[in-house]
């Protein structure tokens, strides 16, 4: 096994164990012999990594929201100071949409975060308008969308139209139980992607990233 | 020609692991009676008569063989003062968390006479219980104490408590657990035939198997003990595989099952032993046409039927609104067609 696998592989057990000590001493360690560059890549690996697990069963949600959790502090800790603002990255909005239900868009928003995104939380319960003025006002490029239930999910096409009518340039990544279980719902509604699970979300944005250059 | 069975003669003999004249249809039709009598679902919950109205009424247009009395999940977050947010055309959720991990030290066991929510389904229950006459089961429901907490405390700060306070866990799981064996006693001295323990969080997609055997399981154990009369534990279409003998270990006799693990594999692991309730998807139905509901329907009497110890239903619990009623007369077409045993 490869040294970075082996990292990889440390890690992935850390973070399911939540064990914040190991998770820190293995990302403090990297940082120093391998920079800051290389924490983010190994830590998003771990993430997908873990996220893949969940939705095949291997893993469960805790474990992935505890994973989430600890990355973003870890990485909190020892990123240089603004290291965020010197990144490129689009920003991204986060919202959960007339649901009450906001566990899965944390978990998405601290895996995002722990990749060096800038992340925007519009909050839960928005409604169409509040999501138009929310991408007008933070000039997000990228909307994540996260719903529990099934009405909320059917309504996402009603906010993707209108976005589509005010905002064209906006990528919109739909996710949440209803698009899980029926698997041709993000197409219905409109949305440009979707997520069957949180550790998916690095491959959309890589993939919208190449779209919006 | 024999007289068919009653709809609680061919439970029964399917809880037996026999094969009854057809297959058991449990169309789990709450939030679907508002629907039917073209109130919202906010109007529809808060008179008891509306309710028994629609479970009769649905009941024969939809050849189903059980009344469910569950109205929705956050009625039991009311008891602690919870307030329930009413959508128009959608079921009901909790509004905010209703203590923090704080408040569980002052947290007591509410008296559910005192519960409006609560008590409105043990009135329809009593209702329906003389019009069924013991020839159709009635379905009563709680949340189990493990689960609960999700709606009393948030899903974040519960996996906070469950991970990083097991003192207050303990506390809360006390008190959960008295309210739940209270509310699901109630339900059968008013007339359940059985109660529906939901407790998505014992699936490990939720919680690591490890976690949940040194914390929810023993509480899980111990409640269903206490409950006076048969359970049907269902995991609201969480996976069941990897914690399937610990759920038979609880005595539950039904165990309901989702849609991301085959039936048939649960069959085998199951077989004799605890009988299935599934799993049709529900969140597909509103897409379904009708040649898809029956096709569906066919596909799962096959795998998981013969020999008995198996109900049809969805894979969740509950049928959403936006299901078109053709797709479940559809289902309940379908059921006549290869529901016959032999299958
Ligand atoms: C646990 C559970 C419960 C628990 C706790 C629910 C809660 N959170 O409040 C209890 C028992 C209390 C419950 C009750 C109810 N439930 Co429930 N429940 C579930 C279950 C099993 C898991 C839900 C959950 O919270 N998962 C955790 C979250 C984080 O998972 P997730 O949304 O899938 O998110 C993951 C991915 O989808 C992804 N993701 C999420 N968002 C995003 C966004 C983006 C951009 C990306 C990339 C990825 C992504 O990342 C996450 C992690 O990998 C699901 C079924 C299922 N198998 O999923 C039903 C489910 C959510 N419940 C459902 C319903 C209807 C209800 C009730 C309304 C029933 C009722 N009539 O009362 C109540 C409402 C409760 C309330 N809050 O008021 C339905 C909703 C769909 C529908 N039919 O409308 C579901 C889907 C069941 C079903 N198969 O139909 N439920």
């Amino acid at each position: 096994m490869s040294e970075d696998l082996e990292k990889k592989q440390q890690l992935v057990r850390a973070l399911v164990s939540v064990d914040k000590s190991a998770v820190s001493e293995i990302l403090s360690t990297e940082f120093t012999t391998k920079g800051i560059d290389h924490v983010a890549d190994t830590l998003q690996q771990a993430l997908e990594e873990i996220g893949t697990a969940w939705e095949n069963g291997s893993m469960s949600l805790a474990q992935v929201y505890m994973s989430g959790v600890i990355s973003e502090e870890i990485l909190n800790s020892i990123l240089p100071a603004n290291y965020l603002s010197k990144l490129t990255q689009p920003k991204i909005g986060t919202a959960v949409f007339l649901d009450h239900h906001n566990l899965g868009m944390k978990i998405v928003s601290s895996l995002v975060r722990s990749a060096g995104y800038p992340v925007v939380d519009l909050g839960v319960g928005v409604n169409v308008d509040n999501v138009i003025d929310f991408i007008g006002k933070e000039e997000i490029k990228i909307l994540l969308i996260s719903v529990l239930m099934l009405p909320s999910a059917l309504a996402v096409e009603e906010l993707i139209q209108e976005i589509a009518r005010t905002y064209p340039d906006v990528k919109i990544v739909v996710g949440g139980a209803p698009f899980r279980l029926d698997t041709n719902l993000s197409e219905k509604v409109g949305a440009h992607e979707m997520g069957k699970n949180a550790g998916e979300i690095f491959e959309i944005l890589s993939r919208l990233k190449r779209e919006l250059i | 020609m024999t007289t068919p069975m009653t709809s609680m003669e061919r439970v029964l003999c399917s809880l037996s692991h026999n094969e009854p004249d057809r297959v058991p249809l449990f169309l789990l039709l709450s939030l679907y009676g508002a629907r039917e009598s073209g109130l919202s679902p906010k109007e529809y919950f808060s008179k008891p008569d509306n309710v028994v109205k629609y479970q009769l009424f649905m009941k024969e247009k939809y050849r189903n063989d059980c009344f469910y009395t569950f109205s929705y999940a956050a009625a039991e977050t009311e008891a602690w003062g919870g307030e329930v947010l009413f959508p128009a055309e959608g079921p009901p959720n909790a509004g905010k968390p209703v203590f923090t991990i704080d408040g569980i030290d002052r947290l007591y066991v509410p008296d559910i006479q005192q519960v409006p929510s609560l008590m409105r389904v043990l009135e329809v229950t009593k209702q329906l219980a003389t019009k069924a006459k013991g020839e159709i089961p009635i379905i009563g429901v709680v949340m189990s104490p493990f689960s609960l907490p999700v709606m009393q405390l948030g899903f974040e700060t519960y996996l906070q408590l469950l991970y990083f306070d097991q003192p207050r866990f303990i506390q809360l799981m006390k008190i959960n657990k008295q309210f739940c064996q209270t509310w699901a006693n109630a339900q059968l001295e008013a007339g359940a035939t059985a109660i529906c323990y939901f407790n998505p969080l014992c699936s490990t997609d939720i919680i690591e198997k490890s976690l949940y055997l040194s914390t929810g399981y023993p509480v899980d154990r111990a409640t269903i003990a206490a409950i006076k009369g048969p359970v049907a534990t269902h995991l609201a279409s969480g996976r069941v595989v990897p914690i399937v003998n610990e759920i038979i270990e609880t005595g539950s006799q039904i165990l309901g099952v989702g849609i991301d693990e085959s039936v048939d594999l649960i069959e085998k692991k199951t077989k004799g032993k605890i009988t299935l309730l599934g799993n049709l998807n529900g969140v597909e139905m509103p897409n379904w046409s009708e040649e898809t509901a029956s096709d569906k329907v066919r596909e799962v009497i096959q795998q998981a039927a013969p020999g008995g110890g198996f109900i049809l239903s969805d894979s969740h619990g509950e049928i959403p609104w936006q299901v078109p009623e053709k797709v479940l007369i559809s289902i309940s077409d379908a059921v006549e067609e290869y529901g016959y045993y032999p299958v």
